[in-house]
């Protein structure tokens, strides 16, 4: 997650409702607790959707406003006002009132909070905020900048913590991982790697220096912390998964190619991509121990196999 | 009356163990009581005369009637027509009746920051679904209001629970506010990695309730790291011992179990763990160690683990446990050797899983197994329990296993030691520590013994 305006799919803070804006600008939303997924269309025009802070909820960005949401119930809260040039939106918990949603926003040059009197500068950072994203466990927002620092919002306390860059690194693209406790980002310079920056209790601090299988435009990654999804531009496949225990990459699985770019993970690991109404789910192995760098992985044993569990040390020789 | 004036019949009880020390004496324990005891010489010889055969009828005699009083007081002696089978039977069923506790081990996550080389879970689940935390408040809820508690359990467990520590803290909020207005004894634990346990999420844990902890070493720096890894492979020893250093310096009442498995890999290591950890924590009382072999317990890596197995692994726990007292860190924890001490949480109608997504298991090891999944926790706190399942797991015990009936164990385990045992390979589940019986007794008296003799030191 990191907040970015996009047309989805945004993921609900259950992980159990999806919602994305098809190629006619309609809103849509299926949700995965049941059997098979209920897609529906909602008869709403959307420019672009992000989570909102609940179940089911949303944020809904049309024509310079966004408006919270819940899919479940159809609720809805007055429309607000976006500030100029925004591209990355939030929802943070304990608004100001009911009917005012307590929402963050980064524009360039400045991060923002929408509160009871509208929106106010919270901070102007030394770079481009390129993700911003709820930690859970901290009850804290957490902006990161182009430059790899870190500020910190309390919505309780209203004060920010800001925190100085790691190293000269600039990331052009980052998200943040919960179960890590940090931020994967990608460098700049280097677009076929990415930087995995531990980001609690402490400063960022570098960990990770890994391989991409390709020069990423997307970046995704999953809820158990196994699995990076990397969107790469060009020629197929165009859409990898990284296994981040294992450091090894695989194409996307197979039902994945006939349907748009992998989106995201649910609540109960399976990988759910989505174009206009339609809906691609592939259960994906939850922990793979690839432990064999260099040797080729029979990808269709790995897909296919059960049980879902496979050990790294299938993988056949190079 | 007392003893002197009865004039009765007498007979060892059937759960008396009776065995001889390697340093000499004897040492005797009864399952019972839950009480070890060291004879030494000459009264080691008396003790034996009056234990060994069971089958005996004993009269008090007053050439050692203070003797034969001691052993009266503490069970090893017992009136010669004491059904103690009746007795035990009424233990087991004391346990599976009551209505008055409740026990929930709450997976707040199945994800997890660490990928250990021998773990059995696969992590599927994230993080607790805003429905099933509805559903946990509703249950305690209901409970109370059918049967009044008398107490509420809760075991964190995960995944890494702390990664969810935001549903720790919503949960543990209300348990802690609907116990204190209803007048429910609440008590809490986790079992955490450790690697997030700073000292502020230690100072909230407390503040939550949650005082007692159990973080896994597995060995000096490399050995651990090696086997306790970030996902990726990143470090973890150094964050968690700071953790710990962190814990060991707040004030509170806490206690926190420092657990080791070893398998054949790493168990030469573990001495030099326990040198170091004694460095830190050697007479903190609120820190203990216990070591545990590495089992099968399911999951695809069982076959890499080296796990121990047998005689090997309990002898090796015990000499472990016994070098750990030695440095101060471990103190002689003998409650599996006490009534119900060995019964497994899964056997006990009170005791439930509740996962991410609501379902209700018995265990916290067959999460893939049907068998398992006896339940499924609906909102409104109906745990939707299937009897049939539950009979699984609660009523193969000792009440059908006639081995299990006439077991000198049966108070502590009840047959109950590990019922997924029973269900899967359909043997009886003789918990390791008593078909090892001599040498544990042995160690924990030993232990005991030394015990005592630090804090008499101590003043």
């Amino acid at each position: 997650m990191n907040g970015s305006l996009a047309r989805g799919p945004a993921v609900d803070i259950d992980a159990l409702w999806f919602a994305w804006a098809g190629a006619d600008g309609i809103l849509r939303t299926a949700r995965f607790d049941t059997a098979e997924p209920l897609i529906r269309r909602t008869g709403a025009a959307c420019d672009a959707v992000v989570p909102g802070h609940g179940p089911g909820r949303f944020l809904v960005v049309r024509e310079g406003t966004v408006r919270p949401w819940t899919a479940a119930t159809g609720d809805e809260w007055p429309p607000v006002d976006l500030p100029e040039g925004v591209h990355r939106l939030m929802e943070v918990p304990g608004g100001p009132g009911a009917d005012t949603p307590h929402l963050l926003a980064a524009v360039p040059g400045a991060l923002l909070r929408h509160g009871s009197g509208g929106w106010h500068v919270l901070e102007e950072p030394d770079a481009p905020v390129i993700a911003l994203a709820w930690q859970f466990r901290r009850h804290r927002a957490l902006a990161f900048t182009a430059s790899g620092a870190v500020h910190g919002y309390d919505p309780a306390t209203g004060l920010l913590e800001p925190s100085s860059p790691p190293s000269a690194d600039r990331y052009r693209l980052a998200l943040y991982d919960e179960i890590l406790g940090g931020v994967w980002a990608l460098p700049e310079e280097r677009p076929d790697r990415a930087h995995f920056l531990r980001v609690e209790p402490g400063p960022p601090e570098r960990v990770y220096d890994v391989a991409l299988p390709a020069a990423a435009v997307g970046l995704g990654v999953s809820h158990s912390g196994e699995w990076l999804i990397v969107r790469a531009r060009g020629e197929a496949p165009s859409a990898w998964l990284y296994n981040v225990n294992g450091a090894r990459s695989f194409p996307a699985p197979p039902a994945m190619a006939v349907s748009a770019w992998p989106g995201a993970f649910t609540f109960d690991n399976h990988l759910v991509a989505v174009r206009d109404d339609e809906v691609q789910i592939v259960e994906i192995p939850a922990r793979a121990d690839v432990r064999a760098p260099g040797t080729a992985l029979d990808i269709e044993v790995f897909w296919e196999a059960r049980p879902r569990m496979h050990r790294a040390s299938r993988v056949s020789g190079p | 009356m007392s003893h002197a004036d009865r004039g009765d019949a007498y007979k060892p009880s059937r759960f008396n163990v009776v065995t001889r020390a390697e340093a000499g004496g004897l040492v005797i324990y009864n399952s019972m009581r839950g009480s070890i005891f060291r004879i030494t010489p000459p009264t080691d010889d008396r003790v034996h005369d009056l234990l060994h055969n069971r089958n005996a009828v004993l009269r008090r005699d007053e050439d050692q009637g203070e003797l034969f009083d001691a052993l009266l007081d503490r069970g090893f002696l017992v009136d010669a027509d004491h059904d103690e089978l009746a007795a035990a039977e009424e233990v087991s069923a004391r346990r599976k009746n009551r209505t008055d506790v409740l026990d929930l081990i709450i997976m707040p996550t199945e994800a997890c920051n660490f990928r250990c080389h021998y773990c059995y879970e696969d992590f599927a689940l994230g993080r607790m679904l805003t429905s099933v935390r509805e559903g946990v408040r509703n249950l305690v809820r209901e409970r109370h209001a059918a049967t009044p508690l008398r107490r509420l359990t809760v075991s964190w467990f995960g995944g890494e629970p702390l990664v969810a520590f935001e549903v720790i803290e919503e949960l543990s909020a209300f348990f802690l506010s609907f116990c204190e207005e209803n007048g429910v004894e609440y008590s809490a634990a986790v079992t955490t990695n450790g690697y997030l346990l700073t000292e502020d999420v230690a100072r909230r844990c407390l503040d939550l309730g949650i005082t007692r902890y159990q973080i896994t070493l597995d060995g000096p720096r490399d050995a651990h790291d090696a086997s306790r890894y970030l996902i990726g492979g990143g470090r973890t020893y150094d964050t968690i011992l700071a953790n710990l250093d962190g814990m060991a310096a707040l004030s509170d009442d806490f206690h926190v179990t420092l657990r080791t498995n070893f398998t054949s890999e790493n168990d030469a290591r573990v001495p030099e763990l326990i040198d170091e950890l004694a460095r830190h924590f050697s007479g903190d009382a609120r820190f203990d160690a216990i070591y545990r072999p590495v089992g099968e317990w399911g999951g695809p890596q069982d076959a890499e683990t080296g796990a121990h197995s047998g005689k090997e692994a309990e002898l090796r726990k015990l000499e472990l446990c016994s070098h750990a007292a030695d440095h101060g860190l471990s103190h002689g924890d003998d409650r599996m050797l006490r009534p119900h001490g060995s019964v497994c949480y899964a056997a006990s109608p009170w005791s439930f899983v509740i996962r991410p997504n609501g379902v209700v298991n018995k265990c916290t090891v067959a999460l893939r197994d049907e068998r398992n999944a006896v339940g499924l926790l609906r909102e409104d706190g109906d745990l939707g329990l299937n009897a049939e399942r539950m009979g699984l797991w609660v009523d193969t015990d000792d009440t059908s296993d006639s081995g299990c009936q006439t077991c000198f164990f049966r108070p502590a385990c009840q047959g109950a030691a590990c019922p997924l045992v029973r269900l899967e390979e359909e043997r009886r589940p003789c918990p390791p520590h008593k078909v090892w019986i001599g040498p544990t007794i042995e160690t924990y008296a030993a232990m005991a013994r030394r015990t005592a003799r630090s804090k008499a030191a101590a003043g």
